[in-house]
């Protein structure tokens, strides 16, 4: 018998996510969607002001990724005063690779201990009210500890660089606002208040060996859950290795076969479009060449894994052969579950990154800015923790915004999250005459592995404001669960 | 870490009008005895505050309230609470007060200062209510920790 739970108050769900689920005559699943029904308007609201207020303005998307939308629009920011990536001087381009790198390690540290352990930890199953970072703490005080100070090394790196953890300031445009101190930066180099950056590195390591012990136990589970066949894209260098910061786009589909073969992020207008359904607010990018169909990609730690060859650091690049080899060495994954393997990898790459920069003296430099002549159109793409992340701006004569397109990580992850849903009602919720706690969860599990960045609501683990609906083959709604602010269901 | 014994957290949102309050709070005790007081900002707790209690014994969590309080202000112990965890990287007083306790075996003496306000639109300014019962919060902090 499931059990029914009472839903108080259902407003704390509104605006945010919903899940309906179709049924056909017999009970079987249909057809699913998830549905986002928030609307920021930052494209439109933008219009107006002047080019050099973006990078600070934009950032407000978010409170968890700022320093992405901080750095995406820095970079479309530096075309419209005529430097390119390549002219931008080498210690500001270090500079901004630290804090971005910096940002990625936080934003992958609160995912994984903050929002998907409890998860691994205790099960979907488990009641809601234990599948939280309070529980973690009881029941792995160690992996608690190192989770913690993981993410605020992440956000020091911020602070020191932008002067305060979210929403700071520090690219401006053609180059850095300020450079870092020796002792800012020794900070990072000796374990004190904070753990250093070598410390950062072998908690990294000790945290890809929990998830390969993981694997062990729970092999079945990570390679079938809400695993489905999708296309993967990434921002590569020249030379095929990752590169979060800057590189050129490449896409394959889920047998890794090339659909865009590492094209400048400035053309991506000319393979893009974006669909957009009468049932979201959140578009639905695709490559033109494929068409709305097939055109669709995962964004984030495990298309990056996918689409590039390899890692340019020693340790992340062993460890990512070692994710393929636990897979079954395919040359492509596409098993959900895996983003939080792939997620782990990438704290490891990020880390050795980091130290590598934080040993380079350029850091310490003070040529920061470069000049160029004045253009009306830039484009900035980055590589963010939830993945492809673009901004594009035009300007007028007088350098006022007046077209932005912004095409955030999570809207290409859009159609992979619908799918992730379709596959836990089809494998988990057809002929069932209710919807319950664990069914409900799974959905969760499945789209909580996106990193989806809705709204920082969207983030409350137990209790993302889900509304499920289940609708008859006459389209009459059975059913409706949402959750309460303790995390229970009402149906 | 430059060390103060007091900690001091504002809570809110500086841009939705009293919800600014707990902000303001800490802003209103900048002057006040700067040697012991360490002031922070916060939109919301976050787990990783239960590491920075452990550099402080004593803590006042500042925050707007929505409730009708009859001095404008409420000052109350804060106590470890462990049902508060079901959002993650949004924490109430209590959890937070739960983690430190928890993960690092700390346990500062801590209240919890909660200012009445009326405004929550898009603004930076305080209500007039929300000013005034500003001054009669930082009245009462003064006359209970004998700050004056």
């Amino acid at each position: 018998m499931s059990r029914k739970i009472v839903i108080d108050p259902v407003t704390r769900v509104e605006g945010h996510g919903r899940v309906t689920i179709h049924l056909d005559a017999a009970g079987a699943v249909q057809d699913a969607f998830f549905h986002i029904v928030e609307f920021r308007g930052f494209e439109r609201f933008i219009q107006g002001r002047p080019y050099w207020e973006v990078p600070v303005l934009v950032q407000r998307l978010c409170g968890i990724c700022p320093v992405s939308h901080h750095l995406a629009a820095a970079k479309a920011v530096d075309q419209l005063v005529g430097v390119d990536p390549e002219w931008l001087s080498s210690p500001a381009t270090k500079l901004r690779r630290l804090l971005h790198y910096g940002q990625v390690f936080q934003s992958h540290a609160l995912h994984f201990f903050y929002l998907a352990a409890p998860d691994l930890l205790f099960g979907a199953d488990a009641p809601a009210a234990q599948r939280n970072v309070v529980a973690l703490a009881g029941a792995d005080k160690e992996l608690a500890r190192k989770g913690i100070l993981m993410r605020k090394f992440g956000q020091e790196i911020i602070r020191a660089i932008a002067g305060k953890r979210i929403h700071g300031v520090a690219a401006i445009p053609g180059g850095m606002y300020r450079t870092l101190t020796a002792a800012e930066r020794d900070y990072f180099l000796k374990d004190g208040d904070l753990p250093s950056i070598d410390t950062m590195i072998e908690w990294s390591k000790g945290m890809l060996e929990f998830i390969r012990h993981y694997h062990d136990q729970h092999r079945a589970w990570l390679d079938t859950f809400a695993s489905y066949p999708t296309g993967h894209l990434a921002l590569v260098r020249p030379d095929g290795a990752l590169d979060l910061y800057h590189g050129r786009l490449r896409a394959i589909d889920h047998e890794g076969r090339t659909t865009l073969a590492d094209v400048p992020t400035d053309a991506y207008a000319k393979y893009f479009d974006e669909a957009v359904e009468k049932w979201s607010y959140m578009k639905f990018p695709y490559l033109k060449s494929l068409g709305r169909e097939k055109g669709w990609n995962r964004v984030g730690p495990l298309a990056r894994l996918n689409v590039c060859d390899y890692l340019p650091t020693p340790l992340a690049e062993q460890a990512r052969k070692e994710m393929f080899a636990y897979a079954g060495g395919n040359r492509v994954i596409n098993h959900t579950m895996y983003t939080h393997w792939a997620r782990l990898v990438e704290m490891l790459h990020c880390a050795e990154v980091m130290r590598d920069l934080l040993l380079d003296p350029e850091i310490l430099s003070d040529d920061l800015q470069r000049h160029g002549r004045s253009r009306l159109e830039g484009i900035g793409i980055i590589e963010a923790p939830r993945g492809t992340l673009t901004h594009h701006y035009v300007v007028d004569e007088k350098g006022k915004i007046i077209h932005c397109n912004l095409i955030v990580s999570t809207t290409h992850n859009n159609e992979a999250m619908n799918r992730a849903v379709r596959w836990v009602a089809r494998e988990r919720l057809s002929l069932q005459p209710e919807i319950t706690e664990g069914m409900l969860n799974e959905v969760e599990v499945a789209i909580r592995a996106y990193d989806p960045c809705l709204s920082c609501a969207t983030h409350a683990l137990g209790k993302m404001p889900l509304l499920a609906e289940l609708y008859d083959c006459e389209g009459n709604c059975l059913q409706t669960v949402t959750r309460t602010s303790s995390g229970h269901l009402d149906a | 870490m430059a060390r103060c014994d007091f900690l001091i957290i504002g809570i809110g949102n500086a841009g939705r009008g009293d919800d600014g309050l707990g902000w303001a709070f800490a802003d209103r005790l900048a002057h006040l005895a700067p040697d012991r007081l360490q002031l922070e900002y916060r939109y919301q707790l976050v787990p990783e505050d239960a590491e920075l209690l452990t550099h402080f014994s004593r803590v006042l969590f500042a925050d707007a309230s929505q409730a009708s309080l009859p001095d404008g202000f409420a000052l109350e112990l804060c106590l470890p609470d462990t049902d508060a965890g079901l959002y993650t990287h949004q924490q109430t007083p209590g959890a937070i007060l739960f983690l430190s306790s928890e993960l690092y075996g700390h346990r500062p003496q801590a209240h919890l200062l909660t200012i009445q306000g009326c405004e929550w639109g898009f603004d930076t300014q305080l209500s007039a209510l929300a000013r005034q019962n500003l001054e009669r919060a930082f009245a009462g902090f003064q006359n209970f920790y004998g700050m004056p």
